[in-house]
């Protein structure tokens, strides 16, 4: 494979190019209430090339591999032409061989069908023997992925990782009142990871069904405690974004508010991106652009420590390359994108949080986040009133907004019930990337909550 | 390569169905105002879908060396699958959709540069503040359908699309302006017109005002962010989800949901719409179905296997691409154009909110309707004029009640996509502010 993507490269007019080809075996079921919905297996075989010339790139991916390789290559060399040549150039790395090392733990191409469709039906009966559960989605999906990327930097990687992952979502219904309630679990490693998992199948169902009984929120700005789901949300989605170069350099106000040594909130809190954590969602060994996986501080002691990277942005910015550019599959180059992004733990006893509040929320679960820029928005799945230092009555349809450098400042106490969750991020048209989410519990001041 | 699979699969499946889609996609690429890349995908790729023994298998591949493997997949998978519950389509009623135009399809990489250099250049001799990143969208698709009840039939498509997001920073945060063009019908095209939007748009955007917590008359302006306030009726009209009586529109056909004035169809035949085609993805005819009229729900959407488990038929809606079974989805939603006048219904409006983006819609309830969403881009109506662009305010709403307080809606339609929208007006929204 190395002399073949080498070939495709050779002499070309170019300051640097790439080649990513992967091949992937994708299985999934998924059950939608009674009935088994979606039973696949796909094969993918693509490639994607990249050239890089006086600041500017183009980028071609394909189906067919063969000869017409090298000629896509030239054309879109001589594409490059059409652009203004630029100033900037690329972070460039020494040559490199690595050869795929087995994934760990089983082949899961090997997983019987038959064994996939047992246990996602047993989870799928255990949601549906709830009361007042009327739907469900119970999915299945494993991938197997091999990549072979190539670049002019003479770097060859292969890599191979598997994921393998079950959705669980319960809808409950009660005339015109629908509510739902999801959660999804994973594995890098094998299919016995996902197993056992009864009880937490059985929780998922009851909180769909309790929800129907919940109070909606009043509007308004409230004390909140967020759980680690939604902790890790609002790393990723309200501060892990800004982190981004690629947001950054080309905006001036917002690379002075990112400036490393800013101080943001307390000593005590700590933003983490690491791509190297074992059997995480979001683990890599290396990036997109064949650039080594490492753990990185985005905020370190209540400052800004450091920002995301890929080859161009860490070149343009003059900062250390951090291998954060991912693509979600070969039809797409990378972009600079998270790993698993968390808030490190201290030594805050949820209780003790609960204890010091008079009125406020606490508020769990994520059904995603948005951000624009600085401004952010993100939806619970279910939350619960504190009042008088005490975990009440069960609500919902909390969404919590805010501007992300003023949230930081009012964070006022961080737990150590730390935990990490598996989720998935949008960025342009590349939905959804794999990814960690996580932290512990945090306590927030002066939220401003949307509500009835 | 469909006539390799047939040979494979005939005899071991009662049925099959091959999808075969070819995709070449090219995008043109600015940023902060610059060229930044161009980028062509080929996509190519086969979905086998077989019918054994009554149950129903799927694989798909976009590798050509693995024909058998994808054969024996599918095979293997129909042993667990569900029981189809409907009959492939012999034939392809003849439908009338203009989705070629040969002079775009013809467009190379220079030209379509040079159109995004010259709308940055325009728009920045508007508004000079503007940091623009713009992308222009160039697909030629060819799809083909062969089934074993003799069905043969393909089409070719070809879309051509520009997004706009123009960045004004300010002291005190970000604003962007979205906009959107649909380029695919080959029509001039005034460039001036279309950065016209934008440029007034941020103009109005550097004049902050003031919303308390309260409920307003809301104009919501044809957008990105109206596109999401319609998210709720895509899941509730969704055959999947009477299927499995998860839509709050479960036995409501004939009843009236909304406002009189409300009509929303899904249109599959719409000439050089984003969402349109001869035939969905199972080979059935794509059509014009009523959703609401006059506020009375009307219709759901299918795919074959979706209307064969309701007892309905389908209302050519099957949305797939090769890599995936059928799925129901609409094709292009479409509100009916009323009389309203934009500038004069803002006029007439004392202390009114105005809309266009919006942060976060389709996270909350999407099912139950929940519209709850941050404002990204609005702006505060005083004495029928704007008076300036408001932040940090929150709708709380949800769409089966706000459907209800529409009092007015546009006389023009806006292609967003696959959202063919006027502006719609609500009386009493309520907005929360911090």
């Amino acid at each position: 494979m190395k002399s073949f993507l080498r070939e495709v490269l050779k002499g070309l007019d170019v300051e640097y190019g790439d080649i990513r080809i992967e091949e992937s075996e994708v299985s999934v079921v998924a059950y939608r209430g009674k009935e088994l919905d979606e039973c696949r297996k796909n094969f993918e075989r693509g490639g994607i090339l990249r050239l890089f010339k006086k600041g500017n790139w183009v980028v071609a991916s394909f189906n067919s591999f063969g000869e017409e390789l090298r000629e896509i290559a030239e054309k879109k060399a001589r594409e490059l032409e059409l652009f203004p040549p630029k100033e900037h150039s690329l972070s460039l790395f020494p040559p490199l061989e690595v050869r795929a090392t087995p994934a760990k733990g089983e082949d899961i191409r090997k997983i019987p069908l038959a064994e996939k469709i047992d246990l996602a039906r047993k989870y799928n009966d255990i949601l549906l023997a709830q009361p007042k559960i009327v739907s469900t989605l119970t999915a299945y999906s494993d991938r197997c992925k091999t990549t072979s990327f190539y670049s002019t930097e003479d770097r060859y990687i292969e890599q191979r990782q598997v994921y393998l992952r079950i959705f669980l979502s319960a809808i409950a219904r009660d005339g015109t009142n629908i509510q739902d309630y999801a959660k999804p679990f994973c594995s890098r490693e094998g299919i016995e990871d996902l197993k056992g998992k009864e009880e937490v199948v059985e929780k998922v169902a009851k909180m769909a069904s309790d929800l129907l009984q919940a109070e909606k929120v009043d509007a308004g700005i409230w004390t909140v405690i967020i759980d680690p789901r939604l902790a890790g949300v609002f790393a990723h989605e309200a501060f892990g974004h800004l982190s981004e170069a690629d947001f950054l350099y080309t905006n001036d106000r917002l690379r002075e508010l990112m400036r490393i040594g800013t101080p943001y909130g307390t000593d005590e809190l700590s933003i983490v991106d690491d791509p190297t954590l074992a059997n995480e969602w979001g683990s890599y060994e290396f990036d997109d652009e064949g650039v080594k996986a490492k753990r990185t501080y985005l905020i370190k002691d209540g400052k800004i420590a450091a920002h995301l990277h890929s080859k161009e942005t860490a070149k343009r910015m003059g900062e250390e390359p951090t291998g954060n550019a991912r693509a979600i599959d070969y039809r797409f180059p990378p972009i600079v994108r998270m790993s698993n992004t968390f808030i490190e733990g201290r030594d805050k006893k949820l209780e003790e949080m609960v204890a010091d509040i008079d009125k406020g929320l606490y508020v769990a679960g994520t059904r995603g986040g948005m951000t624009e820029l600085e401004f952010f928005t993100f939806s619970s799945q279910y939350a619960y009133k504190i009042e008088k230092g005490k975990m009440t009555d069960l609500i919902r349809d909390v969404i919590i907004q805010g501007n992300v450098f003023e949230t930081l400042r009012n964070i006022d106490a961080i737990g150590c019930d730390f935990a990490m969750h598996s989720g998935g991020c949008g960025k342009g048209a590349q939905n959804p990337l794999p990814i960690g989410i996580g932290g512990p519990s945090i306590r927030i001041k002066n939220c401003l909550i949307g509500g009835k | 390569m469909e006539e390799k699979i047939i040979q494979l699969v005939k005899g071991k499946a009662e049925g099959f169905e091959i999808i075969s889609d070819e995709w070449l996609t090219t995008r043109c690429e600015f940023r902060g105002d610059e060229p930044y890349s161009q980028e062509t995908k080929m996509t190519r790729g086969f979905g086998l879908r077989v019918i054994k023994d009554g149950r129903i298998g799927f694989a798909a591949t976009t590798d050509m060396n693995k024909i058998s493997e994808l054969t024996e997949a599918a095979l293997a998978i129909s042993r667990y699958g569900e029981f189809a519950l409907f009959s492939l389509p012999k034939s392809l009623p003849k439908t009338k959709c203009q989705i070629l135009n040969d002079k775009v399809a013809k467009l190379g990489s220079e030209e379509i540069f040079s159109l995004g250099k010259e709308i940055i250049r325009c728009a920045k001799q508007g508004f000079p503040n503007f940091k623009i990143d713009l992308n222009l969208d160039h697909t030629y698709q060819k799809r083909r359908i062969v089934n074993s009840a003799g069905l043969d039939c393909a089409y070719e498509k070809l879309t051509y699309s520009l997004t706009f997001a123009g960045l004004i920073v300010k002291e005190d945060g970000l604003i962007w302006i979205y906009d959107y063009k649909n380029l695919s019908d080959g029509k001039p095209f005034s460039i001036i017109e279309f950065v016209n939007r934008q440029i007034a748009l941020a103009k109005d955007s550097l004049k902050a005002a003031k919303v308390a917590t309260k409920a307003y008359p809301l104009i919501f302006a044809p957008s990105f962010g109206l596109n999401e306030f319609f998210l709720p009726l895509l899941q509730g009209v969704n055959g999947k989800n009477l299927q499995k009586r998860t839509t709050p529109l479960f036995e409501m056909e004939g009843k009236e949901i909304g406002s009189h004035c409300l009509s929303v169809y899904d249109d599959g035949l719409l000439d050089y719409a984003i969402g349109s085609a001869l035939f969905d993805g199972e080979g059935v005819p794509k059509q014009v179905t009523p959703l609401i009229e006059k506020g009375v729900f009307k219709n759901f959407l299918f795919d074959l296997q979706t209307a064969g488990a309701c007892g309905w038929e389908s209302t050519g809606n099957a949305s797939r691409s090769y890599n995936s079974q059928p799925q129901p989805s609409f094709n292009n939603l479409l509100v009916l154009p009323q009389n309203g006048d934009l500038n004069k219904a803002i006029g007439e409006i004392k202390e009114g909110i105005l809309v266009y983006e919006v942060i976060g819609g389709g996270q909350s309830n999407v099912l139950a309707g929940d519209f709850s969403v941050s404002i990204g881009l609005g702006f505060k109506i005083e004495g029928g004029e704007v008076k300036g662009r408001i932040k940090d305010c929150m709708i709380a709403g949800n769409f089966y009640e706000m459907i209800k307080r529409i009092s007015q809606i546009g006389g023009e339609l806006k292609d967003m996509g696959n959202f063919h929208l006027p502006f719609i007006k609500f009386e009493d929204i309520k907005v929360s502010a911090k």
